[in-house]
């Protein structure tokens, strides 16, 4: 309790520094979002500096912007001048009501040095990934394995997995908080038995709770809430297995017919054919997985409301409370940036990683 | 397994034994993972039926002494949480942002899987890259935008970006598929004098079904479930959707899990059905467009 009393009042001393901020300067944030519009701009058309255009070709052009014309004025309108708009509001302390202040560098000044949950908001959120992102394409890739044999009835199997990754999310969340629940769960009913005295369940109480004889409460114990949202997500598994189902149609027989006549076995036919031609497919599922698992929300907003103690508070979680409901634009501006360089980072590392591993046939179009 | 080599085929029975051990072997293991997978909708669904005496009473997995339906009535008819008015916004939000997708995502897929013009392969990066865009980075400053055209509290924000490119994902998805059309029709029809606009509404729309079920499959779906934008946009309680109705509720009603179990199967019901309905599109479509 001492603790937090001192934090708040670290947190008040240096909210009050910042009383009289300075209007935000507009001029300066237009000018260098519009200078890095026509950067972008320049970057597009480059390749085509000096060239000139056939009648023929500039026909086709012309056709091929009216059909573009939707997305590019979406792109400019949903898009790049609300990603701006929030460049210039990451620098700036607004509620919304009254005008813009330039807050400077206040606002990541913030988050690294009184924030109390940011580095905690980034550190659950980056476990979440972490686990559930390789745990799900694991899962979805063995899932289509077996999908992608010939069994009785494999159309209706592929069809029953893959409904849980269309339920509702909000009535999903509700339907695993009677799961994970300590007396009448489903998962602590396989862990503890019956009777509630099997050794797995009371090894796993001794391990996590205090009183060793009680069932795990996962949603409210600080060490198994998390854990258990990433259970959770493997529940979806079933929507990664369609792409993957589709990768594995998509790879010729013969390939495995050569290999089976050059002697090859199971393993040896999955390590040397099916694996290497699925790589990309491995690929597109771990960037789109990342992408989506850094965005976890909704479980966080129905189930725990980001605890207990913050063991929840998934980083979009934290920026919604500090947007929608303490109003500041501002601040969760900011803290959207660093969630989108973050995402930016790991991306490009990945697509510079991905020449190491994954195949790609030559292209025969 | 006919089209595999006389070699393969004219070994020792003793393998195809264990092949057929093994198949058996495998359909086990994915019946026990179906029903693995299915038992909270198994627990969602038996909970929903029973009274809240009896809920409190009996072992989760027993099947109800008295199927209380009324369980359902009352969540259909709560003053407090409309269920109609919120399926009727539900339905509102997903149809009309699945038209919007399906029209333009077609379009601009078009004109990047046909046309050659300046800016196309940059600009097609860009599209790319807009997927790994968080959401969450956009939505305050569209809140802005949406607060000062007087948008807040309505449907607007919700519908009317689709109609402007449909998604990243879906126009991909599109071009993809588009791309393994042959081009000799719309080649020859080109050289008939025909506009793009004919080639695309006449010529290409309609060989593109599997994949536009795909699309707008998943976008209903997308759309149906979607809860983070109307939590932000939709404030005032006649004007939520289901998935918020539902979260409402449950802040309305914490313990009575009989109560929310049944507006859960309510919930759920129209996506299981039009997805069961649509599947065979589905599956096809995906297959087809060749994700990789």
């Amino acid at each position: 309790m001492k603790e937090n009393a001192v934090d708040a009042q670290t947190r008040l001393d240096f909210l009050r520094k910042e009383e009289s901020l300075p209007p935000f300067n507009w001029p300066l944030g237009i000018g260098i979002c519009s200078a890095l519009f026509a950067a972008i701009v320049f970057w597009i058309y480059r390749p085509h500096f000096g060239k000139k255009l056939t009648q023929l070709e500039r026909g086709e052009t012309r056709s091929a912007y009216s059909f573009l014309s939707p997305w590019i004025l979406g792109f400019l309108i949903f898009t790049l001048v609300p990603m701006m708009l929030s460049l210039m509001m990451a620098f700036s302390n607004w509620d919304m009501i009254l005008p813009a202040q330039s807050r400077g560098l206040g606002n990541f000044n913030e988050m690294v040095t009184i924030d109390p949950s940011f580095w905690k908001s980034l550190k659950v959120t980056t476990v979440y990934v972490i686990f559930s992102v390789p745990l799900g394409i694991a899962g979805s890739l063995g899932l289509a394995l077996l999908l992608n044999q010939k069994v009785r009835g494999v159309s209706l199997f592929r069809t029953l997995y893959y409904v849980p990754s269309i339920t509702s999310a909000v009535a999903a969340s509700l339907i695993w908080l009677r799961v994970f629940n300590a007396e009448t769960g489903m998962l602590n009913f396989f862990l503890y038995g019956p009777n509630g005295n099997w050794p797995i369940g009371r090894m796993l109480s001794s391990w996590i709770m205090t009183d060793p004889s009680k069932p795990v409460d996962w949603m409210a114990t600080e060490g198994t809430a998390l854990p258990a949202l990433i259970i959770m997500s493997l529940w979806g598994i079933g929507g990664g297995t369609v792409v993957f189902l589709a990768g594995l149609q998509g790879i010729p027989t013969y390939y495995y017919e050569a290999a089976t006549l050059d002697g090859a076995g199971i393993m040896k036919r999955f390590k040397a054919v099916t694996l290497p031609l699925l790589t990309p497919t491995i690929f597109f599922t771990l960037i789109t997985g990342m992408v989506g698992a850094f965005q976890a929300f909704t479980q966080a907003f129905v189930m725990t409301q980001g605890g207990p103690n913050d063991a929840t508070r998934f980083f979009v979680y934290h920026l919604f409370g500090n947007a929608f409901q303490s109003l500041r634009m501002g601040y969760a501006s900011a803290l959207g940036w660093v969630l989108f360089v973050i995402i930016m980072l790991i991306t490009a590392v990945q697509w510079w990683a991905q020449k190491k591993w994954v195949y790609y046939e030559a292209e025969t179009k | 397994m006919q089209d595999q080599s006389t070699i393969w085929q004219n070994s020792a029975n003793k393998a195809q034994r264990t092949a057929s051990v093994l198949r058996w072997l495998l359909w086990v293991v994915l019946v026990a993972g179906v029903v693995l997978s299915l038992l909270p909708f198994y627990i969602m669904v038996v909970m929903s039926l029973k009274s809240a005496g009896e809920l409190a009473g009996s072992s989760v997995w027993a099947l109800p002494k008295e199927w209380a339906f009324s369980n359902y009535q009352e969540v259909l008819t709560n003053k407090n949480a409309p269920f109609f008015m919120f399926f009727r916004n539900s339905v509102i939000i997903s149809t009309f942002t699945t038209i919007g997708v399906m029209f333009s995502s077609s379009m601009v897929a078009y004109g990047f899987a046909r046309l050659k013009f300046p800016g196309r392969d940059r600009l097609f990066m860009i599209l790319l890259s807009t997927m790994m865009l968080p959401g969450i980075v956009t939505m305050i400053p569209q809140y802005a935008l949406w607060k000062y055209f007087g948008w807040i509290d309505t449907f607007k924000p919700l519908i009317v970006p689709a109609f402007f490119g449909g998604g990243a994902y879906n126009i991909f998805l599109l071009r993809q598929f588009l791309m393994g059309i042959p081009r000799d029709i719309d080649e020859a029809a080109l050289l008939d004098g025909a506009t793009h606009s004919v080639i695309f509404w006449r010529l290409l729309l309609p060989n593109m079904g599997p994949a536009m079920a795909t699309v707008g499959i998943f976008s209903f779906i997308y759309n149906w479930k979607e809860f983070m934008g109307p939590l932000i946009i939709l404030n005032s309680p006649e004007n939520q959707t289901l998935e918020l109705g539902l979260a409402t509720y449950r802040a309305a009603n914490q313990n009575q899990w009989e109560l929310l179990m049944a507006g859960s199967v309510l919930v759920m019901i129209p996506i299981i059905v039009l997805f069961l309905l649509g599947q065979r599109y589905f599956v096809k479509g995906i297959v087809m467009t060749g994700i990789k």
